[in-house]
């Protein structure tokens, strides 16, 4: 017995991408995640003659598979990652294999804050993190450019304070 | 003053009495004298526990037991000695406005909470503390904070009527319909302990696990005596007298009944007594057969209950009643101190929640077709995995024919409840709106069913993985600032799912949604790709 009373609505994505610069980004932080696993495999490969195979082999899988990841995953994750600030609410989208969208009204978010990693820094973006009173994250923006991500977050800060309550 | 003359005044005249508001109190000085007989039970009797085996096997007997005393009377004088400095380092008061705290012996704190933001008063006395006519009294802001617990000041311990009285006045305060007095017994309970309740106790997960560390514990205590292949030769004893299969079955059975028994022990000490009130914008719990416990939550932060129905229980038509409220932590529900009923018959639950939400829980719609698919191909999985394991063990280790059987037999029980776990949680997955409340149920192992009051949300998270997708489901779940922070109703379809958010929080959703056109998502993304 499927749903008897649907309107027949879907979820409309948010209007803004990322900064395009987030694929290098996430490009680059694929990379570094698969050399940080595959060159401690590759070294104790080369030295320890005996277990080679049992090395160099995994070695050689999480290389492909990062490799593959760092090649493919930005693009699909730009194509569908998104975010949008209206005057009621924060909505984002994230994710390619689990998408996720997030809307958070302005009324209930407690603070805003901005965040910039090394790697992020060295691509001039920031990420904008909107904490409410819920134990289910913040919702985040981890792909914008820093000078934007900086307004952003003094406006939401100035919408939030002219919101009375204690947004729970 | 020595504690012995001590004991006599303070129970005439208990410090801790008020004569002005503002006045600096004290502790209870009995603290101390609780403190002492405390720290001498437990090390006499783990004295016991170490002496009686040394005794028995060697030489060594009367030198170990004069460690052991020495040691329980250097413990016991220490710990009297810390306690009495804490005890008169410790100053409390209550002012107009606020609730002060001055402790700690070399290190001192302050603490000091606004009255209105005072939110959990809860007292809390074992059998010493009940002896003495003192109470432990723990009062919050009800707020999360995650460094330190800098928002709860705890006073431990003061007299019962003291502790009473000042939780009446932290907690009804601005609200001056009726006076402080004489309310603690006469406020009308919403349900009160059953005895009969006690025969829900034992069904429940905990019994299996208490079966389990039992028969651990056996192996533990023969190594203790040195003799630790002792249960293996009791086992191999029983099984070549009454056959391997009933030896098996019945060391379960028995292991069970003792996990059994043990439970229902401590739930009756947990439960007994138990007494649910609501007066003066408060609902309380009391409880407690050894050591008693009173419970409490404003009712302006109660964002809804959860009815939860772990299987066990679910079987025997029962269910328990955990309440949402903003500043209780995820561990409150694993505490039970979250809990507002008891397992008991499903009616008492189903009314008390009835009661606070103000509206009768609703019939829910069931979800479609493809929630249940997805839960039994996982069912699936399981079994294909039991299979294979029972294939790589028997071909790796080659075990007995009976240990084959044994195997063989644990795989098959193991299927049957994955696909029956799958079934019975797709029949559970159900949602509904009620005026006040957003309703979804879920679960099969442990069942519940979450009342959340529509102003309480304060955000959507949509999830939809690619398997959803290819089905046309998703999990809509509204976040909270109560309880677990996050409540779902999973495996909704795609359309009903956004209407039900839609629908319970007006607005929010609705500038974000579109009518579907069926090859707009998929135009979009593949424009996008590129």
């Amino acid at each position: 017995m499927p749903a008897p009373r649907t309107t027949g609505m879907q979820l409309r994505p948010p209007r803004h991408r990322y900064d395009r610069r987030v694929v290098a980004w996430w490009r680059w932080s694929a990379i570094i995640w698969t050399a940080v696993i595959a060159l401690p495999l590759v070294v104790l490969g080369i030295i320890i003659a005996p277990a080679r195979v049992w090395l160099l082999g995994p070695a050689a899988v999480v290389i492909v598979v990062g490799g593959g990841l760092a090649v493919a995953l930005p693009l699909w994750w730009y194509a569908k990652h998104r975010w949008e600030v209206t005057e009621h609410a924060v909505y984002t989208r994230t994710g390619y294999f689990w998408q996720t969208w997030r809307v958070a009204p302005m009324s209930r978010i407690q603070t805003v804050d901005t965040t910039r990693g090394p790697l992020q820094r060295a691509f001039g973006l920031a990420t904008v993190v909107v904490t409410t009173a819920s134990a289910a994250g913040p919702v985040s923006i981890a792909g914008l450019d820093d000078a934007q991500a900086t307004e952003l977050a003094h406006e939401l800060t100035i919408v939030t304070n002219a919101t009375p309550g204690d947004a729970t | 003053m020595n504690g012995a003359e001590d004991l006599a005044t303070s129970a005439a005249t208990p410090p801790g009495e008020p004569e002005v508001e503002t006045d600096w109190l004290i502790l209870d000085r009995r603290t101390v004298l609780v403190t002492a007989i405390t720290l001498f039970a437990v090390f006499a009797g783990s004295s016991v526990l170490i002496v009686v085996p040394i005794w028995a096997q060697s030489e060594a007997g009367p030198a170990a037991l004069a460690w052991c005393v020495g040691g329980t009377l250097a413990v016991t004088i220490g710990s009297a000695i810390a306690d009495h400095l804490r005890w008169r380092t410790t100053r409390y008061r209550l002012t107009e406005s606020r609730l002060e705290m001055h402790s700690g012996i070399l290190f001192k704190r302050r603490r000091s909470l606004a009255r209105e933001r005072i939110r959990n008063v809860d007292l809390t006395a074992n059998v010493l503390l009940r002896a003495f006519g003192l109470v432990r009294l723990s009062i919050g802001t009800g707020e999360k904070v995650s460094e330190g617990d800098g928002q709860t000041i705890v006073l431990d311990p003061i007299t019962r009527a003291g502790g009473e009285r000042l939780r009446t006045d932290l907690l009804h305060r601005a609200r001056t319909d009726t006076g402080t007095g004489a309310d603690a017994d006469s406020a009308p309970a919403l349900a009160s302990w059953s005895p009969q309740w006690v025969r829900y106790v034992p069904l429940s997960i905990f019994t299996l696990l208490i079966a389990a560390g039992a028969a651990g514990a056996v192996f533990q205590v023969a190594e203790w005596f040195g003799v630790p292949g002792l249960p293996v030769e009791w086992a191999q004893t029983l099984a070549d007298r009454f056959g391997a299969w009933p030896a098996l079955l019945g060391a379960v059975v028995v292991f069970v009944v003792l996990g059994a028994i043990g439970l229902t022990a401590l739930g009756l000490e947990a439960w007994w007594g138990y007494r649910l009130e609501r007066a003066h914008g408060t609902l309380r719990v009391r409880r407690g057969l050894l050591t008693s416990r009173s419970i409490s939550f404003d009712e302006a932060r109660v964002r809804g209950v959860d009815l939860v129905e772990p299987l066990g229980i679910r079987l025997a038509r029962a269910a328990r009643l955990d309440v949402l409220a903003t500043g209780l932590s995820a561990d409150a529900e694993k505490q039970e101190s979250a809990t507002l009923v008891p397992a008991s018959p499903r009616a008492v639950p189903v009314a008390v929640a009835e009661r606070l939400l103000g509206e009768a829980l609703p019939g829910l719609s069931p979800h479609p077709r493809a929630a249940r698919n997805r839960r039994l191909f996982r069912a699936g999985l399981v079994v294909v995995g039991l299979v294979a394991a029972v294939g790589v063990l028997v071909g790796l280790t080659r075990p007995t024919a009976f240990w084959t059987s044994v195997m063989i037999v644990a795989a098959i029980i193991g299927s049957v409840v994955a696909v029956a776990v799958a079934v019975d949680g797709a029949r559970s997955l159900g949602n509904a709106l009620t005026p006040d409340h957003l309703v979804a149920r879920r679960g099969s192992i442990r069942r519940s069913t979450v009342a959340l009051s529509r102003p309480g949300i304060i955000g959507w998270r949509i999830r939809q993985s690619v398997f959803q997708r290819r089905v046309g489901v998703l999990t809509v779940t509204a976040t909270t600032a109560a309880s677990r922070g996050r409540y779902s109703v999973v495996d909704v379809g795609e359309g009903a799912g956004l209407d039900l958010a839609d629908e319970a929080v007006p607005g929010l959703l609705r500038p974000f949604l579109v009518s579907a056109e069926p090859m707009g998502a998929d135009t979009e993304s593949a424009g996008t790709r590129g």
